[in-house]
């Protein structure tokens, strides 16, 4: 996004935005399903308690100030790997949200219904976790991984913002990073009219197929979401 | 019962002060029954009566919420299940839970019914198949399924679908069996089929049954107890209880008179 250090092709930054999804993405998930199934299968007693708590203090926050709060530490104690950072912060934005939705799915009516049936069938809660919650949600598991994905996207470019305001101000140029609120507006509009300015079609291009992705994603993930188990084979 | 023990024979199931509370509110209050084996037992009692936590509590159920809390002495054939060295896995495949709508799993019928078998670690599809088998067979469901029925379980009617959720509690083979409300929103057709089912059954193992049908509970049990606000209120013989109850609440419940 026209700092230094980051590619100015018009899908160097796309490739960057993919490439750090996929690394933070299978991570993510993989951390909110066993919170998730913690949760679920009250298997760990405290821990169960703790997930919660956990996940209602991190949704207090909006995952883009928890990314950019994230980016910016990582940032400015000397961390230099953008993709490293991005991982960090979008792991961190994402997971809160990711696990509070699988938790859901797996306290739904329905899968509250098949924890007791597959319980009362003498299965441990670990056979319930993989046999039962995994199993009866493949679908609904599949499409929180997407809708995850396109919230990592949309993270992706504010953390980037964030990133290249603070490069900005160490190098002393404009940046979108002033947080004392009444300036922030106008230090993004200085940002983008003095340094962004030559490159605007590209971020131009950039936007829409960030969009056009998340809308991708959106509709992929609703596509595959199809009908609960429940209601399949339904008259 | 009494006489029972007087014989020196002991009970297939022995329930002594058991109490359950959720969030400091007492649902069940000092529950205290013995079982002879072999019998059938029905709890009948008002919506509320603690007749569903009564079943759940029994084969560990409830400790799947945290909020429930339970004490007291539950002994199946002389061994404490309440204890908490007592291995729950193994409590509840001694007491099948069959729930009041029927709990599919999302598998197939073959998987639902050999569920409990996978848990415990049974991998031979020989066994797996034979188990089946024999419980498609104690349900009357072998005959319009078969072996590898291609319906998925949710296309099925409510009824083979309860059903097929009996089967899976007795492919384990279970040394009773726990029924609440089984057949709740069910037909009188429908209904029939399934206590035809349950009177085979009842031959072969302890059924406990929680029930608001009286006349259900009197075809299905040998023993039945009325349980009122979490209390026992009466237990005795099924005839001897529908036709001179000894309590006056038994009385007015059975003639429906309730506050």
């Amino acid at each position: 996004m026209g700092v230094s250090g980051f590619p100015v092709g018009p899908f160097d930054g796309t490739w960057t935005t993919l490439f750090s999804v996929a690394i933070a993405l299978p991570i993510t998930m993989i951390v909110a399903l066993l919170a998730a199934l913690t949760v679920a299968a009250e298997a760990a007693g405290a821990a169960s308690s703790l997930v919660r708590s956990a996940g209602r203090s991190a949704r207090a926050v909006p995952p883009v100030v928890t990314g950019c709060a994230v980016a910016v530490i990582a940032a400015a104690s000397g961390a230099t790997n953008i993709v490293g950072i991005t991982v960090l912060a979008l792991f961190i934005a994402c997971l809160p949200s990711a696990a509070a939705t699988l938790v859901e799915t797996f306290n739904s009516r329905y899968a509250r219904r098949r924890l007791f049936a597959a319980a009362a069938a003498g299965a441990s809660p670990r056979y319930i976790a993989l046999a039962v919650h995994i199993r009866g949600s493949v679908r609904l598991i599949g499409a929180v991984a997407l809708r995850t994905a396109a919230r990592m996207c949309v993270e992706t470019a504010a953390i980037v913002i964030a990133l290249a305001g603070v490069a900005g101000a160490f190098s002393g140029g404009p940046s979108p990073a002033n947080v004392e609120a009444p300036y922030a507006p106008f230090a993004v509009i200085q940002f983008f009219a003095s340094a962004a300015h030559p490159e605007a079609p590209i971020i131009a291009w950039r936007a829409i197929s960030l969009v056009a992705l998340v809308l991708a994603l959106h509709a992929a993930a609703r596509l595959i979401e199809g009908e609960p188990h429940e209601l399949r084979g339904r008259a | 019962m009494s006489a029972m023990r007087s014989a020196g024979l002991e009970p297939k199931l022995a329930v002594a002060d058991l109490r359950v509370s959720r969030e400091n509110l007492e649902v069940l209050r000092s529950v205290s029954f013995s079982l002879p084996a072999a019998t059938s037992l029905s709890f009948i009692g008002a919506a509320g009566s603690g007749k569903s936590v009564l079943l759940r509590a029994l084969c560990r159920l409830l400790e799947l919420d945290p909020l429930w809390r339970f004490s007291g002495s539950v002994i199946l054939d002389g061994e404490e299940i309440l204890s908490s060295s007592a291995d729950v896995a193994r409590v509840r495949r001694r007491l099948g839970l069959v729930f009041p709508s029927p709990a599919l799993l999302p598998m197939s019928v073959f998987d639902n019914v050999v569920f409990g078998l996978r848990a415990m670690g049974v991998r031979s599809e020989r066994a797996l198949e034979e188990a089946y088998e024999r419980a498609m067979r104690r349900v009357l469901l072998w005959e319009p399924l078969g072996a590898r029925p291609k319906k998925l379980p949710e296309s099925l009617p409510h009824e083979m679908r309860q059903r097929i959720c009996i089967a899976r509690a007795i492919a384990l083979e279970p040394e009773a069996l726990l029924l609440d409300e089984p057949a709740a929103g069910l037909d009188p057709v429908a209904t029939q089929v399934l206590e035809d089912v349950l009177i085979r059954l009842r031959r072969e193992c302890t059924l406990i049954v929680a029930t608001n049908n009286l006349q259900q509970a009197a075809r299905l049990s040998d023993v039945t107890c009325y349980l009122a606000r979490g209390e026992v209120v009466e237990i005795g013989d099924t005839p001897s209880l529908f036709s001179r109850p000894s309590d006056p609440r038994t009385e007015d419940f059975l003639a429906g008179r309730i506050d």
